[in-house]
């Protein structure tokens, strides 16, 4: 039941109304003044402090909501404990993502709603990345070491290839003497039959333009028989393999030439050569020489072959003579007489023999030197 | 908690000086109702006990009690269930999650000093005050005792834990101060 309203009450209830507002002002405002109220004392001192407590919890909020976490809270109650609970947790957090930064990925918030959720999963993905980048930075300190070690083994590489340059190029230019000084034709020829390089003295010889031998054709040495020579004894050496000593005639300067011939495949990596040494060596004078010492030993033969007719011929008469004249005489060496001729008649029947052999080695050097040509410009068949 | 540890003769120096055979083996010995009972048990018991001590002793003394069996039960709770913890941040991890798993409280750290060794913690939904009214005085004695047993067993180190908010003194959590004592 409301209470009527009596006069004695309408000033207690003004009272009431302007205390009201005053706080009222102080929630909405932040302050209030209560002097011009009219209250007891005590009244207005149980404002004041009211008051001056509403004015402790703007404070205290306004610093948590710009995430001061400093200020120290005294005062108590409901409202002031929660203001209190929701600055520990805050306190709380900060100490929490600290040890985050430092390296503790165990951190979980509890009870704390949906800003717990957030929290953790967003803890547990630093952690994961945290996780993948140690990962990743390990595979690159291992791709690291490895590209280290294997510069390192390159550069020991080069400097030993450039040593391994440098005795080349000696060994080269070692060889390069060797060849353009020596009195041997030395020419490289390439599968293409081209001359790809010609020394000194077989460019003299056959007539090679030293500067062009990049670039001239087999085809193109001069007298061009010998080309088309070296052409056929080529053929073979680059089809097989294998190298080969040939002995060619060659027409130079009115006369003819002996040319042994080597040829040397130059094996690299394919299984047929790409390229051949030719070696040349002038034998015209051992040629001339050896022909000479068949000219002579031939015409010795057939001397030593007539001589021995001569004195087949010579020496069987005669023992026929006595052989006769002893069985006309029969005495008593007549049979001692016919044994002795008959021996001497089988050593001259081997004579015959030895003749008929040096006859077949005379047919053979014949044959050898020319198809019988006249030993001493006769003509012999 | 089924902790069930024999040591010899359960009394030794005095009649009830503790030690984990007072847990006993609680599986064997409430195979129907458990390991839990209500909050209202322990603080029934807390309270009622902490009335008799004070007529006993006087209020004073009825603390400092409480609070050295606060301590005592701290060291042993980490002996025998944090057991290990190498670092800080590890003790502090351990402690949070036995708390938590047997409904003792939710702890956090406010703040660490690890220079000067003093640190500002929190002990939400505690045993002994959540929910309680605002009476004017912090009442967690107990608290202040098993949180400075906690960090003299882990550090080696003695501790003064003071309780500064209490939900007694008006606030919603438990907040303690605790400083090495030099």
């Amino acid at each position: 039941m409301i209470p009527k309203k009596n006069h004695s009450m309408s000033g207690s209830d003004d009272e009431v109304a302007a205390v009201l507002q005053t706080i009222r002002d102080a929630l909405a405002k932040g302050s209030a003044n209560p002097a011009n109220l009219p209250l007891s004392d005590q009244n207005r001192q149980t404002l004041e402090a009211l008051l001056a407590d509403l004015a402790l919890l703007d404070s205290f909020s306004f610093h948590l909501s710009n995430g001061n976490l400093s200020p120290e809270f005294r005062l108590r109650g409901k409202m002031a404990g929660n203001l209190k609970a929701l600055q520990a947790n805050l306190r709380h957090i900060t100490w929490q993502a600290q040890q985050i930064t430092q390296g503790d990925f165990t951190q979980r918030i509890s009870f704390l709603g949906e800003f717990s959720l957030v929290f953790n999963s967003m803890v547990e993905r630093l952690e994961y990345a945290r996780t993948e980048r140690e990962v990743h930075e390990q595979v690159l300190a291992n791709k690291n070491r490895e590209l280290t070690e294997e510069i390192e083994e390159r550069k020991r590489l080069s400097e030993h290839l450039f040593v391994t340059l440098e005795d080349l190029k000696k060994s080269e230019e070692r060889y390069r003497a060797i060849a353009e000084f020596s009195d041997h034709g030395i020419f490289i020829i390439s599968r293409e039959y081209s001359v790809v390089y010609v020394n000194q003295a077989a460019s003299r010889f056959m007539n090679i333009n030293p500067e062009k031998k990049s670039v001239q054709p087999v085809d193109d040495i001069n007298p061009p028989f010998l080309g088309d020579r070296l052409h056929t004894l080529l053929e073979p050496v680059f089809t097989t393999g294998r190298g080969l000593t040939s002995t060619i005639e060659v027409p130079h300067e009115g006369s003819l030439r002996w040319l042994e011939t080597t040829i040397i495949p130059l094996i690299t990596r394919d299984p047929l050569p790409t390229e051949v040494m030719v070696l040349t060596h002038d034998i015209t004078e051992r040629v001339m020489m050896e022909k000479e010492l068949e000219k002579e030993g031939i015409i010795q033969i057939e001397k030593n072959m007539e001589q021995f007719q001569i004195l087949n011929d010579q020496i069987r008469n005669p023992l026929q003579v006595i052989l006769g004249l002893s069985s006309l005489e029969k005495g008593p060496y007549t049979d001692k007489i016919a044994r002795e001729i008959n021996i001497l008649n089988s050593l001259v029947a081997r004579l015959d023999e030895g003749w008929v052999e040096s006859e077949k080695v005379r047919k053979f050097l014949l044959r050898h030197y020319r198809h019988g040509e006249d030993l001493d410009n006769n003509i012999c068949s | 908690m089924g902790v069930c540890l024999i040591t010899g003769n359960i009394a030794n120096e005095g009649k009830y000086k503790f030690t984990w055979d007072f847990i006993g083996d609680i599986k064997s010995g409430r195979p129907n109702l458990g390991f839990t009972t209500r909050l209202e048990v322990y603080r029934l018991m807390q309270y009622t006990l902490r009335d008799a001590l004070e007529q006993e002793v006087g209020t004073k003394t009825a603390d400092r009690i409480f609070y050295n069996a606060g301590k005592l039960a701290g060291t042993e709770f980490y002996r025998m269930v944090i057991v290990n913890a190498p670092d800080l941040n590890t003790f502090i991890k351990k402690c949070q999650d036995a708390l938590q798993a047997m409904g003792i409280g939710i702890l956090r750290i406010e703040k660490s000093d690890l220079e000067n060794l003093s640190f500002i913690l929190t002990v939400s939904e505690d045993l002994d005050c959540s929910g309680l009214p605002d009476i004017g005085f912090v009442v967690c004695t107990y608290d202040e005792g098993f949180i400075a047993g906690l960090l003299e067993a882990f550090s080696g180190k003695k501790f003064h834990v003071v309780e500064i908010d209490c939900w007694c003194t008006g606030d919603r959590t438990c907040r303690f101060t605790a400083d090495l004592i030099r």
